[in-house]
């Protein structure tokens, strides 16, 4: 379980603020709060960890969105299991004109 | 998880960001006010976790975070409120810090290489084998560390190289990130490091970045911009640059600029102020001494007069400079008309644009020239600003002197009363220290990339903290030779398998962040401290525990460079009953605090330039302070916002405004340069028809060896790519996703290509980032460096692109 909450910052736009907060309404994975002036705190709750780096991209690619800067970050399931995923991505020696190419 | 766990932690996270959200973050004052003791009462209340503060792990901006622990791992991040670089916030890799501990394939044990295949072997065992090697051939032996080192790691390499092995071939990564700043600081104040702080994007009308992503690369920075616009306030990005990045997309103007051509536009920007009688003659006459190139060009030059200086850059009309940059008149213009203007404060922001640049020195001169003369100096808000990119390179590379010329506290090896009073602190027989300083990074490895019968051949290296093997210029030469020359012998402490030990001979698991005490100095002078909150997986150790290991293994070997003057062990630590605490010992390491002992010992060179470094016990009660932190009458410790200013930096003389009391010239005075437009050493020809830029990207740390861990980050960007323009795309026939060839005179790498992708390269532009080690792009930079920083150029080079069909 990943948890986390974002600060968003809105347009000035009440039009396009109002989008963006009705889309993030639209998302089960979002929790919205009361908009500081131009600032909205937002929870996200993603199932597994895996597509919360997703979703705080599309808050930043949503448009109108000037900044998103992150306030809280809980990962405890996460880290407990048995960590992160498959990387391995230990190098073999290789010629250099190989490597990479 | 239960669902009542879950909904209090969302509750929690709900609270932290509706109480960031509701005032302004960055307030225009410094905070008033007791401290707050870590672990103050604005912390999440999350049952079971126990907070406590560090620095982010990643960039120099040196945000601070409140690490959650339970049950001995780490399983909360939140930014720190009370601290003031960040307030709170985080960027994304903050928001992902925590993740680095957990990679499924950290380095657990020793592997030394037998038969061609690391095998583990026991920490004993290692540590004999490097003590023995550096015992045969100590003159042979070289360290390489970083800007991650923390602090009492750096400055324990630099003691047991320079002190204990007389061996002054001791380089760190930052050589290849932010060299150019330092030679720019010293032969512009005589001092190394900036003089002013981040309050100035709190203050400044006009925010000039000179090649620098700032909204990706330095975000939570960015938000201080971002909140003062949400507030009403006009602050003005000029965004000059040789691509368009989302820095540009916030930006008023943005400028696209020909590689190197910044040089040119800096001169023409002093020429306009000359030209408009517009520069601050007050200020010049009182406190700058102009200053030219020589022929050649040297480090310090040579004086010249206001006359000699204004024929200078009288050549750089603003119609030429156009010519040259890329610029259009209207542009250069208004960037005169911004200089010119006395009562627009501004601030100048650079980072690898123009430190890793084959004319770095000159560019950082130049900035810091065109802010002196226009009199856009010392006030807050109007000054020029360098940015680091590791979270140590000022306070461990810089501080702790782990360059081949440099002792602590900016003293050097080849000046003999740097070593005296260095050979003093350190208690070592007069003469110890080397006067002849050691290989610059680049030297170094080409050096150990030589045959061992070559003359002044390197023969083993000891990396720790960074990963040479992806991240050096020009790898065939530099790096991957090594595989050809059996008798080379490369040691590597790391928390992951990375490029560089890939190629070691000898392979060491260290511990990382939290893992172990810490203390790192970020981009404005601030020195933070933080305290192991969780253990290291398997037999993991401190980087600086394997240093005073083999320190005191050489010391059994008979080792005389590894005893004082009085006969003791140099990192010899006594507990309160003066009995010495074998620190050697991993399982005594802990028994005191070995960092604080370091640091203590370190802090007493950092009196000698005025750069008065707290007490640890001060630094533990704060998110950091800015050096110089001087001792008030009353016992408590003042940092310093701005040095040589009078008001705030307490060793300015009373009634003199502005002091520059470490001036080369002795008067007190910075140096006013003019250094030429030199073009870059590889332009694009007919073979190679491209400008090749490298860089990094939001979700990835430098070589990706710690978010390439993370699988958000690394699902994010798991790959490189080549950005190019659409009207290249067309003319060569490649379509977005499609894979092309790129070729430089020194290899080639196939990448994919991404049209119009997040950033936009201009026409005859490409852009490729450095975080991946299955895509190796410095396999085809370029090696060739400034001439005083030895600092590379991986901005620019020429490349041909090919079409796989």
């Amino acid at each position: 379980m990943w948890i986390s909450s974002f600060v968003v910052t809105l347009p000035e736009s009440s039009e396009a603020s109002a989008s963006i907060q009705n889309a993030l309404a639209a998302m089960p994975v979002f929790e919205v709060g009361v908009a500081q002036g131009r600032r909205l705190p937002v929870v996200l709750q993603a199932d597994d960890g895996q597509d919360a780096r997703h979703w705080h991209e599309w808050v930043t690619e949503l448009p109108g969105v000037v900044h998103v800067e992150v306030a809280f970050v809980s990962f405890e399931s996460e880290s407990s299991e048995s960590g992160n995923d498959e990387f391995s991505p230990a190098l073999p020696i290789v010629a250099s004109q190989d490597r990479g190419v | 998880m239960t669902h009542d766990r879950r909904a209090f932690i969302k509750s929690t996270a709900m609270a932290a960001a509706t109480s960031l959200a509701a005032k302004h973050t960055f307030a225009a004052d410094p905070p008033s006010g007791p401290p707050v003791p870590p672990g103050g009462n604005e912390l999440p209340q999350v049952p079971g976790v126990v907070w406590n503060k560090a620095p982010c792990r990643f960039c120099g901006t040196g945000c601070h975070v409140q690490v959650g622990v339970k049950d001995g791992r780490v399983v909360a991040v939140t930014g720190d409120r009370q601290a003031e670089v960040n307030k709170g916030l985080l960027c994304v890799k903050g928001y992902h810090t925590g993740m680095i501990l957990y990679g499924q394939d950290r380095l657990r044990t020793p592997m030394l290489r037998k038969n061609g295949q690391l095998v583990p072997i026991s920490w004993e065992e290692a540590i004999n084998v490097i003590a023995e090697r550096i015992n045969a051939s100590p003159e042979t032996f070289a360290f390489y560390g970083s800007g991650q080192w923390t602090i009492p790691e750096g400055y324990a390499a630099n003691k047991f190289m320079k002190g204990g092995l007389a061996n002054n071939h001791i380089e760190p990564n930052a050589r290849l990130c932010m060299a150019s700043a330092v030679t720019g600081y010293i032969s512009t104040y005589g001092v190394d490091e900036p003089y002013n702080c981040f309050d100035d994007l709190d203050h400044c009308d006009v925010l000039l970045l000179w090649g620098n992503n700032f909204a990706e690369m330095h975000p939570v920075l960015f938000s201080r911009v971002v909140d003062r616009r949400l507030r009403g306030e006009k602050v003005t990005l000029i965004d000059l640059t040789t691509r368009t990045t989302r820095t540009s997309q916030q930006s008023d103007h943005v400028m696209l600029m020909q590689p190197q051509s910044d040089l040119a536009i800096a001169n023409c920007i002093a020429n306009q102020l000359i030209e408009r009688n517009a520069w601050d003659k007050e200020f010049v006459t009182k406190h700058c001494n102009f200053r030219g190139p020589g022929s050649p060009q040297t480090l310090m030059g040579e004086p010249i007069s206001l006359e000699q200086y204004q024929s200078s850059v009288a050549d750089y009309t603003v119609e030429k400079v156009a010519q040259i940059s890329g610029l259009s008149v209207e542009q250069l213009r208004l960037l005169g008309d911004v200089f010119a203007d006395k009562n627009k404060k501004i601030t100048s922001l650079w980072c690898m644009g123009m430190n890793q640049h084959t004319q770095g020195t000159a560019i950082n001169n130049l900035v810091h020239a065109i802010h002196l003369l226009s009199g856009h100096w010392g006030k807050i808000g109007d000054g020029p600003q360098s940015l680091t990119g590791q979270p140590s390179a000022c306070g461990t590379v810089r501080e702790t002197g782990t360059l081949a010329h440099a002792l602590p506290g900016d003293l050097r090896v080849d000046d003999e009363k740097g070593r005296h009073i260095t050979e003093d602190i350190w208690k070592l027989p007069p003469g110890r220290i080397n006067p002849k300083p050691g290989y610059h990074t680049v030297q170094l490895w080409e050096k150990f990339c030589s045959p061992s019968s070559a003359e002044g051949a390197i023969n083993t290296i000891w990396v720790q903290v960074t990963n040479p093997g992806q991240s050096l210029p020009n790898l065939s030469k530099l790096f991957d030779k090594k595989a050809e020359l059996a008798d080379k012998f490369l040691i590597v402490s790391d928390v992951y398998p990375t490029a560089t030990t890939a190629l070691a001979d000898l392979v060491l698991p260290s511990a990382l962040w939290v893992e172990k005490n810490g203390m790192f100095g970020n981009s404005e002078r601030r020195t933070q401290q933080w305290f192991r909150m969780v253990e290291p997986p398997g037999e993991a150790r401190d980087d600086c525990w394997q240093i005073l290991a083999v320190a005191h293994r050489l010391l059994e070997l008979g080792h005389a460079g590894m005893k004082d003057r009085d006969g003791q062990f140099i990192f010899q630590q006594l507990d309160e009953n003066t009995q010495q605490v074998p620190v050697w010992d991993w399982s005594q390491y802990y028994r005191i605090n070995v960092d604080e002992r370091l640091y203590e010992e370190y802090r007493a060179f950092s009196n000698i330039k005025h750069k008065h470094l707290a007490p640890y016990s001060e630094l533990v009660k704060s998110r950091g302070l800015r050096w110089p932190v001087v001792e008030q009458a009353d016992g408590t410790y003042q940092e310093t916002r701005y040095r040589f200013v009078e008001g705030s930096d307490p060793f300015v003389k009373p009634g003199s405004g502005f002091q520059f009391y470490h001036s080369v010239t002795k008067d007190d005075k910075a140096f006013l340069w003019f250094r030429p437009y030199v073009p870059p050493p590889e332009m694009p020809d007919s073979e190679y028809p491209f400008w090749l830029d490298t860089g990094r990207v939001l979700e990835h740390w430098h070589t990706g060896t710690m978010t390439m861990r993370v699988p958000q980050l690394r699902r994010a960007m798991p790959t490189a790519y080549v950005e190019i323009n659409r009207e290249d795309a067309t003319a060569l026939g490649v379509r977005n996703g499609e894979r092309v060839k790129l070729t430089t005179r020194r290899g080639e790498l196939t990448l994919v290509a991404w049209v119009d992708g997040r950033a936009s390269c201009p026409p005859g532009h490409v852009f490729v980032p450095f975080f991946d080690e299955q895509k190796l792009i410095n396999l085809l930079t370029l090696e060739a460096h400034c001439p005083f920083s030895k600092e590379p150029d991986y901005k620019k080079c020429a490349v041909r692109i090919t079409k796989i069909t």
